[in-house]
C-alpha cells in the first residue's frame, strides 16, 4: 500500500469508525418518543389504575383522536383554547359536524373503556351513554376544560349535571338541581341521598335517566 | 525577505483572514441579532448570505482592477470594509444590517483581490502566493465563529464589527509594487477543483452554521461555551496541516479531506445524545479534512500559470458561491425540521405527561408550567426547572414528578437535536458530491 492510498484509507476508516460508533450508541434512533396510535386499545389495567375522571378523559381523547386520525397529543394541544382548536380544525379542514362526531366517538369509547375497566358502575353506564350520544359539542369541550384537579364523586355528578343541561328538553332548573346535588353529596351516607334530590327533578329528567341516577349513586358510593 | 516585507506580507494575509472570517464570524451572534430585531431564522440567515453573495459576485471584477492598481484596490477596499463594519455595528434594523453587510462585502472583495495580487507580486507568482492566502482564509473561516462567540458573550454582537474598524490602519502597509507577478499566457482553466471547492465550502458552512445554532439554540449553551466547543475544528485543522503530505500530489489529500469532511458531517447527523462532547470526534474529522482538501484543491484550481490572478479570484468566488448554496439549501431544510421536531417534542412531552402516575391536579399544573416555559423559550430549548419547582405536588408524587421532568427534558433535547439531523446529512451529501470532480481530477493527474 503506498502512502497516497494509506491517507485515503485512514480517512475512510476514521469516518466509518465514528459513524458506526454513533449508530451503535443509538444515533439513528435519538429522536422524540413516537406517540401511541389512539385507535389501538390501551391496557384495561392501566385505565383501572387511573382516577375515574382521568380514565374517562384519556379514553375519550383516544376515541376522538382515532376518529379524527390524529394523535391524542395533537388533540389535547388543540383543546387548550379556542384559538388552538380553530387552527387545528382549519389545518385539517374539519367542519363542526366532524369535530362533534369525533368528540361523541371519544365519549362513547370512554364509557366503553370505563365500563370494561370497572371505573364506571354498570348502573351509570346507561345515563352516561345517553349523554354521550346526545351531548352538544360545545358542552363536551367545556367539560374537558372544567375537569377538576382532584375529582370526587360529587364532581362527577356535577359534571353529568352540566352535560345534562345541554340535552334537548332540559333547562336551567335541572342543571341547578344537579349541580346542588353534586356539591352536597360529599360526605353523605347513601341513605341520605334520596332526600336530597330536588323537588320537581323527576318531571325534568327523561325517564331512563331519572331511574338510572339513584341506582348509580347507590352503586358508586362506598358501602358500609 | 526583509522585516518590512514580512510585515507587509503579514498585513495582506491578515486582511484576507479577516475578510474571509466575516463569512462565518457572525454565526454565533445570529441568535442575538434574531432576538434584537425580532426576525425569522431565514431572515437572519441573510446576514451571512448577503455577504457571501456579494463577495462571490464581485471578487472577479475586483481582481481585474487589482491587476492594474493592487495597492489602491487593497487600501480602498480596507477603508470601505472598515466603514461598512462600523455601519453594521450601528445598524438599527435587520434591513440596514444586511445592507451594511453588502457594503462590507464590496470592500471585502477589493481587499481580497488586492491582497492576492500584492502577495503574488511579492512571491513571484500567484501559485506561490496561494499557500499564504489560502491558509489565512481557511484560518479566518474556521476561527470566525469562535472569535465571534467570545466577543458576543463578553460584549455584544456589535463588538464583532467594531473590532474590525481599526483594520483600516493596515492600509498604511501598502506600497506600490514594482512589477507584475508574472507574464505570459493564462494557463488552461480547470473547473473541476473549483466545483469541488464550492461543494466542500457548502458542507463546511453547514458544519459551522448548523453546529453553532445546535449548540446555542438547541442545547442552550452560551456563545462563549459554544465558541470553545467549535474551536476544536480549527485546532484539528492546524494539527492536520502539519502532516507531511507534500509529496502525495493533490488528488489523494483532496479525496481524503473530502471523505473526512463528509464523514464528520454524517456523524453530526447521527449524534446519539445532546452533549457537546459528542461533537468533538466529528469536528476532528472535519478540521482534518479541511486542512487536507482545501489547500490541495486551491492549488489545483490555480493551475500551473495564473498571470492575471483571475484563477485565484475564481477560486474564491467558487468557495463563496458554495457557502451561499449551502446556506440557501440547508436553512429552509433546518426551518422545516425545527418546526416538525417542535411538534414532535411537544407531543412526546404531552404523552409522558398524560401517562405519568400523577393526580389530575398535578398534571394540569405541570402542563400549564411546561407550556409557559416552552412559550417563553421562543423556539429554543426551554428551562423546565422553574416550571416544575412551582408545581404543588404531594410528597408521594415527588418521585414521579422528578422522573417526568427528566423525561420531558430528554424528549425536548431529542427533538432539538433531531431537527439538525437531516440538515447535517444534507451537508454531508454536498461534501461527498465533491468526490466526483476530485476523482475526475485524479484521473487527469495520472
Amino acid at each position: 500500500m503506498n502512502r497516497r492510498s494509506l491517507l485515503i484509507y485512514v480517512a475512510v476508516g476514521a469516518s466509518l469508525g465514528v459513524i458506526f460508533a454513533y449508530l451503535l450508541a443509538g444515533g439513528a434512533s435519538y429522536k422524540p418518543l413516537a406517540v401511541a396510535d389512539p385507535c389501538e386499545e390501551r391496557s384495561i389495567d392501566v385505565l383501572a389504575e387511573r382516577g375515574i375522571f382521568e380514565g374517562i378523559a384519556l379514553s375519550a381523547l383516544d376515541g376522538a383522536a382515532c376518529e379524527l386520525q390524529v394523535t391524542r397529543e395533537e388533540l389535547i394541544a388543540a383543546l387548550a383554547d379556542e384559538q388552538a382548536l380553530a387552527e387545528f380544525a382549519a389545518e385539517r379542514e374539519l367542519d363542526a359536524a366532524r369535530v362533534e362526531a369525533a368528540i361523541r366517538a371519544g365519549l362513547i369509547r370512554a364509557i366503553n373503556d370505563a365500563e370494561a375497566s370497572g371505573l364506571l358502575p354498570g348502573s351509570l353506564v346507561t345515563p352516561a351513554r345517553e349523554i354521550a350520544e346526545r351531548l352538544p359539542v360545545g358542552v363536551a369541550i367545556s367539560l374537558f376544560r372544567s375537569l377538576p384537579g382532584d375529582p370526587t364523586l360529587g364532581d362527577l355528578i356535577t359534571a353529568i349535571g352540566e352535560a345534562g343541561l345541554a340535552i334537548d328538553g332540559l333547562g336551567q332548573q335541572a342543571l341547578d338541581a344537579l349541580r346542588d346535588l353534586g356539591r352536597d353529596l360529599e360526605g353523605l351516607a347513601p341513605e341520605d341521598l334520596q332526600g336530597l334530590l330536588p323537588e320537581g327533578l323527576d318531571e325534568l329528567l327523561p325517564e331512563d335517566l331519572r331511574n338510572a341516577i339513584p341506582e348509580g349513586l347507590d352503586g358508586l358510593l362506598p358501602q358500609e | 525577505m526583509s522585516s518590512s516585507g514580512t510585515i507587509r506580507t503579514g498585513a495582506w494575509a491578515l486582511s484576507v483572514g479577516v475578510v474571509l472570517a466575516d463569512s462565518s464570524i457572525v454565526t454565533l451572534a445570529l441568535p442575538e441579532v434574531l432576538r434584537e430585531y425580532d426576525t425569522s431564522v431565514f431572515g437572519v440567515s441573510w446576514v451571512l448570505t448577503a455577504y457571501n453573495v456579494f463577495l462571490a459576485a464581485l471578487i472577479i471584477p475586483a481582481a481585474g482592477l487589482a491587476r492594474r492598481r493592487p495597492e489602491r484596490v487593497w487600501g480602498g477596499g480596507l477603508l470601505l470594509f472598515a466603514a461598512a463594519s462600523l455601519a453594521c455595528a450601528l445598524s438599527g434594523s435587520i434591513a440596514t444590517l444586511i445592507a451594511a453587510r453588502c457594503a462590507q462585502a464590496i470592500g471585502g472583495a477589493a481587499v481580497l483581490a488586492g491582497a492576492i495580487e500584492l502577495l503574488a507580486r511579492a512571491r513571484g507568482s500567484h501559485r506561490a502566493a496561494a499557500g499564504i492566502w489560502a491558509a489565512a482564509g481557511t484560518a479566518g473561516l474556521v476561527l470566525g465563529p469562535a472569535v465571534g462567540g467570545v466577543l458576543t458573550e463578553a460584549f455584544s454582537w456589535q463588538s464583532i464589527f467594531i473590532l474590525q474598524v481599526p483594520l483600516a490602519a493596515l492600509a498604511l502597509a501598502a506600497r506600490r509594487p514594482e512589477r507584475p507577478a508574472e507574464s505570459g499566457p493564462q494557463g488552461q482553466p480547470d473547473r473541476r477543483p473549483e466545483v469541488a471547492l464550492g461543494l466542500l465550502s457548502a458542507g463546511l458552512t453547514a458544519a459551522l452554521f448548523l453546529l453553532v445554532v445546535l449548540l446555542t439554540e438547541g442545547w442552550g449553551l452560551s456563545p462563549l461555551a459554544a465558541a470553545l466547543v467549535v474551536s476544536v475544528m480549527p485546532v484539528a485543522a492546524v494539527a492536520a496541516s502539519r502532516i507531511p503530505i507534500g509529496d502525495l500530489g493533490l488528488g489523494s489529500p483532496a479525496v481524503a479531506g473530502a471523505i473526512a469532511i463528509a464523514g464528520g458531517l454524517a456523524a453530526l447527523g447521527l449524534i446519539p445524545g445532546a452533549s457537546a462532547d459528542l461533537t468533538i470526534a466529528p469536528q476532528l474529522l472535519i478540521g482534518a479534512g479541511l486542512a487536507l482538501a482545501i489547500p490541495a484543491l486551491t492549488v489545483a484550481a490555480l493551475g500551473a500559470r495564473d498571470p492575471e490572478g483571475l484563477r485565484a479570484a475564481e477560486t474564491l468566488a467558487a468557495r463563496h458561491g458554495g457557502i451561499v448554496v449551502g446556506i440557501l439549501l440547508l436553512t429552509p431544510l433546518l426551518s422545516v425540521q425545527i418546526s416538525s421536531q417542535h411538534d414532535a417534542g411537544r407531543d412526546a412531552s404531552s404523552a409522558l405527561l398524560l401517562d405519568a402516575p400523577l393526580s389530575v391536579q398535578t398534571k394540569i399544573e405541570t402542563a400549564a408550567g411546561v407550556a409557559g416555559a416552552i412559550d417563553d423559550a421562543d423556539g429554543t430549548l426551554p428551562d423546565l426547572r422553574p416550571a416544575f419547582a412551582e408545581v404543588g405536588a404531594s410528597e408521594d408524587e415527588q418521585g414521579a414528578l422528578a422522573a417526568l421532568e427528566a423525561g420531558i427534558d430528554d424528549q425536548l433535547e431529542r427533538a432539538a437535536t433531531h431537527a439538525f439531523s437531516w440538515p447535517f446529512l444534507g451537508a454531508a451529501l454536498l461534501a461527498a458530491l465533491a468526490l466526483i470532480p476530485i476523482r475526475l481530477l485524479r484521473e487527469g493527474e495520472r
